[in-house]
């Protein structure tokens, strides 16, 4: 028999659109309808719709403490209103306050956490893959993640002074921990009938490597990344609140001592503020990475 | 790992000879000989757990030698029972994984082969298991193999898509006459498409069955003969009123 047979056949012509679904379906019963008119533009109403209920209870809370404020049910000096936190974040970015420590954190971070994360994945892949990495890397990792990173940080100043450097190693042994367990982890969990297949088709270690086992490991690479970043804004915040000069952790000590909680609160508004771009980041990432998955795993 | 010897014959693509395999205290291939010659499609057929998926992972160079020889050509493929794509690329490229060089346009013309020249670009988890199995089979082909090694490909199918799959492994054979070794329990697809038939019991091959283009067609009346013996030769009574 001719090869074409088994070539399945396309239905002919353009799908059939809504309209013409739903006028097949006049007259018939509403399940149906129903089924049939879940179309792209109506799931968008709904998530829409649910996305404005989100909203509403921040925004009512946001309310009632602009009100409480402004009408003095507290006093502005311990919680001031969201409309003077505003004016205060405005004033902070005039006068360079703000982009000023802000450029000096996100510079601790970015190397702290580029170092880390790099470590972190460097490891997992040596020691899923060898156990000879296994065997020279795992254990005394998984003695770091049950200690608590953060308490080394004034034995850190003892060592290596006030200056960066103590403040850029506590943020590079935060990150890089969740990054090593599950760079780790993914790497010994890539499917091995697909590393078999590869081995079949004579595919060679490198090659093996970057085709199967990092793209396998990648769900879990990617989670590790997510883990990390949230890590190393928590690791910036501590390593700032001791001997800063500058800093978001600087501006947050110095406004404590003045009693400026408008200060205060716009630094905390900013680490939120980062701590969300950052996870937005990672999972933009995902979906370019992963896109492979297909839309059922689409957020 | 290694196939200890390889060498390449003329005359025939296989050449087992006294090959023993145990897993622990169990003895799964015991001195087993056997010989495919080139362009011949030949189906082993046995009960599960009898050393079938052995055989074939030994001669694919998965699983080592213990004993006795084994030849094979170095250009062979297999097709594993499951699909085995890597869902993260693209249908294509999965189909050139065994070239040592991406060439899209040889991708395409050996997937128009297998009818799935519009599936160049999907990602393989929106494929039909029938579709992913063609894509491993067009994986397979690619590389040209003299032999290649079939190990129950299309089991997991559903039936009217396995006879789908016979027509076109039929055709495939064909056209480009590699040696083929069908690891199978299917009775049926052992006669239909084989050249000859392979009883594999205690570790050996015990019975052949040369069935040379004889049954193509479920049809034709040697064909519930054919059967009848394979099945007593694998110790299956059937008690159903089939004749």
């Amino acid at each position: 028999m001719a090869i074409e047979a088994v070539v399945r056949e396309r239905p002919a012509g353009p799908p059939p659109t809504d309209a013409a679904a739903e006028q097949r379906l006049d007259g018939r019963s509403r399940r149906v309808h129903l089924t049939v008119g879940k179309t792209a533009a109506r799931r968008h109403d709904v998530r829409f719709l649910g996305g404005l209920r989100r909203t509403l209870v921040p925004l009512a809370l946001i309310a009632v403490w602009e009100i409480g404020s402004s009408s003095g049910w507290w006093s502005s000096l311990i919680l001031p209103s969201p409309l003077a936190i505003g004016s205060t974040f405005v004033a902070l970015v005039r006068d360079g306050t703000l982009p000023q420590n802000l450029a000096v954190s996100l510079q601790r971070v970015v190397i702290g956490a580029g170092i880390g994360i790099t470590t972190g994945i460097t490891l997992g892949i040596v020691s899923g893959l060898w156990r000879i990495g296994e065997e020279s890397f795992d254990a005394i990792l998984q003695m770091m993640r049950t200690l608590p990173y953060l308490v080394m940080l004034p034995l850190f100043v003892i060592w290596f002074g006030i200056d960066e450097f103590p403040k850029i190693l506590i943020i590079a042994i935060g990150t890089s921990m969740p990054m090593y367990l599950n760079t780790f982890s993914g790497v010994r969990n890539v499917d091995r009938r697909l590393v078999e297949m590869a081995q079949s088709f004579g595919l060679n270690r490198v090659r093996l490597i970057l085709t199967v086992i990092i793209p396998g490991a990648m769900p879990s690479i990617l989670t590790g990344l997510r883990y990390s970043l949230g890590v190393g804004w928590l690791a910036l915040v501590v390593a700032e609140q001791i001997n800063a000069r500058a800093g978001l952790g600087f501006l947050i000590s110095d406004a404590q001592s003045l009693f400026l909680t408008d200060v205060l609160l716009v630094c905390v508004v900013t680490y939120a503020a980062l701590g969300l771009l950052s996870d937005v980041t990672a999972r933009l990432l995902e979906r370019r990475l992963l896109s492979w998955r297909g839309s059922s795993q689409r957020w | 790992m290694v196939i200890a010897e390889v060498s390449v014959r003329s005359d025939h693509a296989v050449e087992v000879r006294a090959l023993r395999r145990a897993f622990g205290q169990r003895v799964v291939l015991d001195g087993l000989d056997l010989t495919i010659g080139a362009s011949e499609f030949v189906a082993l057929v046995g009960k599960s757990g009898g050393g079938k998926t052995t055989l074939l992972r030994t001669l694919a160079g998965l699983d080592s030698v213990e004993g006795g020889s084994v030849d094979v050509p170095k250009a062979s493929s297999l097709v594993f029972q499951e699909p085995r794509l890597l869902p993260w690329q693209r249908v294509w490229r999965n189909v050139v994984i065994g070239l040592p060089h991406d060439g899209r346009a040889r991708a395409l013309q050996v997937l128009a082969e297998v009818g799935l020249s519009s599936h160049a670009d999907a990602w393989p988890l929106t494929l039909s298991g029938g579709e992913a199995q063609r894509v491993a089979l067009a994986r397979a082909l690619i590389r040209e193999p003299e032999l290649l090694l079939l190990d129950e490909p299309f089991g997991a199918l559903d039936a009217i898509t396995r006879i789908q799959m016979h027509e076109l492994v039929r055709e495939l054979h064909r056209r480009h006459r590699p040696a083929v070794l069908l690891v199978t329990h299917d009775v049926d697809e052992a006669l239909v498409l084989a050249d000859r038939v392979l009883v594999l019991r205690d570790g050996r091959v015990d019975e052949e069955l040369v069935t040379r283009g004889l049954y193509t067609d479920r049809s034709d009346p040697g064909f519930e003969r054919a059967r009848a013996k394979l099945l007593t030769l694998l110790e299956v009574r059937e008690n159903t009123s089939r004749e």
